[in-house]
């Protein structure tokens, strides 16, 4: 192999996430109440855990909302790549796997509550029928 | 305005160096006018004065990175991919992710063979860049948290960077998330399956963590247990610890006892009862603190009349200030924010603050789990007791003494059998193993539980476990915090310290006031990888100036300690304790005086050889300090001497043409007084004349002195280091 395709083929290896990154050009066309109402309403057509799609999409906000969620599935559930020789050491990707997200919810007592979960709960929701008895964020007193 | 103000102005003026190969290769991926790149205008916030959205990210982001490179040191770069997605708005809502982009085995100077590394730490101990990633490890941040309405109760992310200035309620931290989220790039991360805890990797191998995280009851490490064994170990609560020496040692000295209350102390009737310590640092000491207790009694919202906690709420100024005043108060919890009892608590004048739970007992978690939402940071304590311990206390007589401390015969918490507990609950199981746990006191930045309020930049015990992983600590660049310190609030004042002999000798000097005098203390400084310990600095008089100088004349005195804390290499809190004349202890934030970044291995530190103590043998009692500036061209004398056997100091900037250094415009001062007493405004400046230094060699300098004020004399003095280097 020439010294081009060793080139070539180094730059198709590299593990670049940043082409996976959302589509900007789309969100910002959306209507931001219809993305919200598109997100509260996505038990509707997605399924929890595996952003199956249940229905489909209705409309451009939840177009973009399935997509979002089946790109985030996409990435976790990609077949893990083989471990590589790469400069006498063995290297594996791996950052979805095993990527950590802080996220925030209201607290039983109606405080903000941010709590690191493994990033795959990204794709997990809450019943949807919590949504009926949520409190009124405040700090406790 | 003083010429030390002037100085520091001016210094700050100057461009951060720049830096070739730096600690954090940062690439901010994020398209133009988006994320980090953010053009919205916004307002300026403590400490961080960046006027766009995405300016203010960076600024926060860079910090992080100079807070974890002060830490931290390696082989070559490490690569952080950072930026702004879209990761939803919903009932849970991620503010950021993070995590390490691969896994690599078996790598040049690899500490355990066949064992998975994060590829940052196999990358610092190697050298290697791996070119089959674009990055080391990767966060992200979800921009439409800013929008205000993503997540109900949280209006967006606090960019302020002023440890003074916690985040306001209804915002998070974006210092404490981006931190929180790079430790678990750098190495904070089981990096197992997470429902099966099966290692990764064909064939699977252990990971770096698994090798220092231990079952007590199985008596055995992570990576010596089945998958099926390490699935019940990480849920199996205070039995799942972490045996890394480092990590221990830190937390040792660092975590607190669980807290109690003691009634008449010491009267033979003593009563002891539980008591939740709250809020951040810096905490009681061991032994506690004795007071009287005091009600507190004020205006606003109330139990009626007839409940024994009527006015007691402390939800507005209080009335009884000059019964509170250095006691402790008692308040009811209930009808306002934890924060503005404790506020109007420290407003009166208190001690501390005891805040008695309206739960009933065994129905709170908020003190017990060290969770009080706090939007600002008091110098008193706020501790918790419950219903009936604030029932009993308040049966106390009015000169009935309590004692708030901590149960010092109990272990420290957030520890079993003398090891740190990782987090392993049986609830909200996904945080297990990767988190230290939430039993600790006081909480640390990898709680599975983000503040929220109140964090101040602390790393606690964290850089300790990235080195038990393998991460090299931060010792072979001590010299990065050499320089001069002042604290923009307290101008006219400040500190130098210099890394003496091969570096490692740290020296710190503070020039001071008192009653409207210059005052200066000098000592030796132990590192203790999270701070500096100068135990004995000293203070000197009894001699005069010039030809009036005599050796034997000098007097010198215990003056007590100073405790250097750095947050990063450009800010440190320096705690004065002097053990003479009654000086009450203060607090400093202080800064560089020229500050430049932090992102740097050791082997790019700029060359601060010639920085250090000078002195005349045949004058002891009096001598230089002379320090090179993180910028590598600002030099900064600070020469210490006497006048009618009071000490007297002058400080100059100058640069360095071959082996002379000319300071044209040294100062002296005068109108300052100690610790809380000073007005910067009050400190004078007078003109003294110029310094030159001339080099000779490594160890020597001639001092050539011009005095323009006639009580000082022009003089010329042949200077050797106090520790002298090896010139070879």
């Amino acid at each position: 192999m020439n010294s081009i395709k060793i080139t070539v083929a180094i730059a198709l290896m590299v593990i670049n996430t940043g082409l996976l990154a959302f589509d900007l050009e789309t969100f910002r066309s959306l209507d931001p109440d219809e993305l919200r109402a598109a997100e509260a309403s996505m038990d509707e057509y997605i399924e929890a855990g595996t952003a199956r799609l249940l229905r489909a999409p209705r409309g451009a906000a939840e177009r973009y909302v399935a997509q979002r969620q089946q790109r985030l599935a996409r990435q976790f559930n990609r077949r893990a790549a083989a471990a590589t020789s790469s400069q006498g050491a063995r290297v594996q990707p791996i950052f979805w796997p095993a990527a950590r997200a802080s996220r925030a919810s209201l607290g039983a007592d109606g405080e903000i509550v941010i709590r690191c979960q493994p990033a795959r709960s990204m794709l997990d929701r809450s019943p949807s029928d919590s949504r009926t008895r949520r409190l009124p964020a405040r700090p406790v007193r | 305005m003083s010429s030390l103000r002037a100085l520091s102005l001016v210094a700050l003026l100057l461009l951060p160096v720049a830096v070739e190969a730096q600690m954090f290769e940062l690439a901010l991926t994020d398209p133009i006018e988006f994320g980090f790149n953010d053009p919205a205008p916004v307002d300026a916030l403590p400490n961080n004065p960046a006027r766009t959205l995405g300016g203010q990210r960076q600024a926060v982001l860079r910090r992080a990175l100079d807070i974890w490179s002060s830490r931290l040191d390696g082989n070559t770069s490490i690569r952080i991919d950072a930026s702004f997605d879209d990761l939803g708005c919903e009932e849970s809502t991620t503010l950021g992710v993070g995590g390490t982009r691969a896994l690599v085995r078996d790598f040049s100077g690899t500490p355990q063979p066949n064992v998975n590394y994060p590829i940052a730490i196999a990358s610092a101990i190697s050298g290697q860049t791996f070119e089959d990633f674009d990055a080391d490890l990767e966060v992200r941040f979800n921009f439409r948290i800013d929008s205000g309405t993503c997540s109900e109760g949280l209006d967006g992310f606090w960019y302020g960077l002023d440890p003074k200035t916690p985040a306001p309620f209804g915002t998070a931290s974006f210092l404490e998330l981006v931190l929180h989220e790079i430790a678990h790039g750098l190495g904070f991360q089981s990096l197992t399956e997470r429902e099966t805890r099966e290692f990764f990797g064909s064939p699977p191998v252990p990971d770096a963590l698994s090798l220092l995280t231990f079952d007590l009851q199985r008596e055995a490490s992570w990576n010596e247990l089945t998958a099926s064994e390490r699935v019940l170990s990480s849920t199996s609560g205070s039995n799942l610890v972490w045996i890394g020496e480092r990590t221990n040692l830190r937390a040792s000295e660092r975590l607190l006892p669980p807290g109690r209350i003691v009634l008449n102390p010491g009267l033979g009737t003593e009563e002891i009862r539980a008591a939740w310590v709250q809020g951040f640092a810096p905490f009681l000491p061991l032994e506690g603190m004795m007071r009287r207790i005091v009600l507190a009694q004020g205006p606003g919202p109330s139990p009626p009349a007839g409940d024994p906690w009527q006015g007691a709420l402390a939800c507005a100024p209080l009335d009884n200030g000059a019964a509170l005043a250095g006691q402790f108060a008692l308040v009811r919890r209930g009808a306002c924010l934890f924060a503005e009892k404790w506020q109007n608590v420290f407003d009166a004048g208190a001690a501390g603050l005891i805040l008695v739970d309206d739960q009933p007992e065994g129905n709170s978690t908020i003190a017990r789990s060290f969770s009080l939402g706090l939007d600002r940071n008091l110098p008193i304590p706020i501790w918790v007791v419950t219903d009936t311990t604030g029932s009993r206390l308040l049966q106390l007589g009015d000169q009935d003494q309590v004692r708030l401390g901590y149960a010092t015969e109990q272990p420290l918490r957030g520890t079993t059998e003398g090891f740190i507990n990782l987090q392993a609950s049986t609830e909200n199981t996904g945080s297990n193993v990767s988190h230290f746990a939430t039993s600790l006191s006081p909480r640390s930045l990898m709680n599975p539980q983000l503040a929220g309020f109140a964090y101040a930049g602390d790393l606690d015990q964290v850089p300790e476990l990235l080195y038990d992983l393998g991460w090299f600590d931060a010792r072979d660049k001590q010299a990065q915090y050499s320089g001069n310190w002042f604290n923009p609030d307290r101008a006219g004042e400040g500190c130098q310290l210099t890394m003496d002999g091969g570096q490692d000798v740290s020296v710190l000097t503070c020039y001071l006031y008192r009653d409207g005098e210059q005052l200066w203390l000098i000592g030796n400084g132990v590192d203790l990888g999270d701070r500096y310990e100068f135990n004995e600095m000293i203070i000197t008089g009894g001699t005069g100036y010039g030809n009036d100088f005599d050796p034997d004349e000098v007097i010198i005195e215990a003056w007590g300690e100073i405790v250097m804390r750095p947050s990063d290499c450009n800010n440190a809190r320096f705690e004065f304790r002097p053990q003479v004349d009654g000086l009450p202890d203060f607090t400093s934030e202080m800064t560089k005086i020229v500050g430049a970044s932090c992102n740097q291995r050791a082997s790019e530190q700029i060359d601060r050889s010639r920085s250090g103590n000078y002195f005349d043998p045949t004058r002891a009692g009096e001598g230089i300090q002379l320090a090179l500036e993180a910028d590598g061209l600002s030099w900064v004398i600070t020469f210490y001497t006497y006048l009618d056997g009071e000490q007297v100091w002058m400080i100059g900037s100058g640069q360095r043409s071959g082996n002379t250094i000319d300071f044209g415009d040294v100062s002296i001062t005068r109108g300052g007084d100690y610790g809380p007493a000073l007005d910067p405004d009050q400190v004078e400046l007078i003109p003294f004349g110029r310094i030159v230094l001339e080099f000779n060699g490594c160890n020597d300098v001639e001092l050539i002195i011009t005095s323009a004020l006639p009580q000082f004399s022009s003089d010329t003095r042949d200077l050797t280091r106090i520790n002298a280097r090896n010139c070879g």
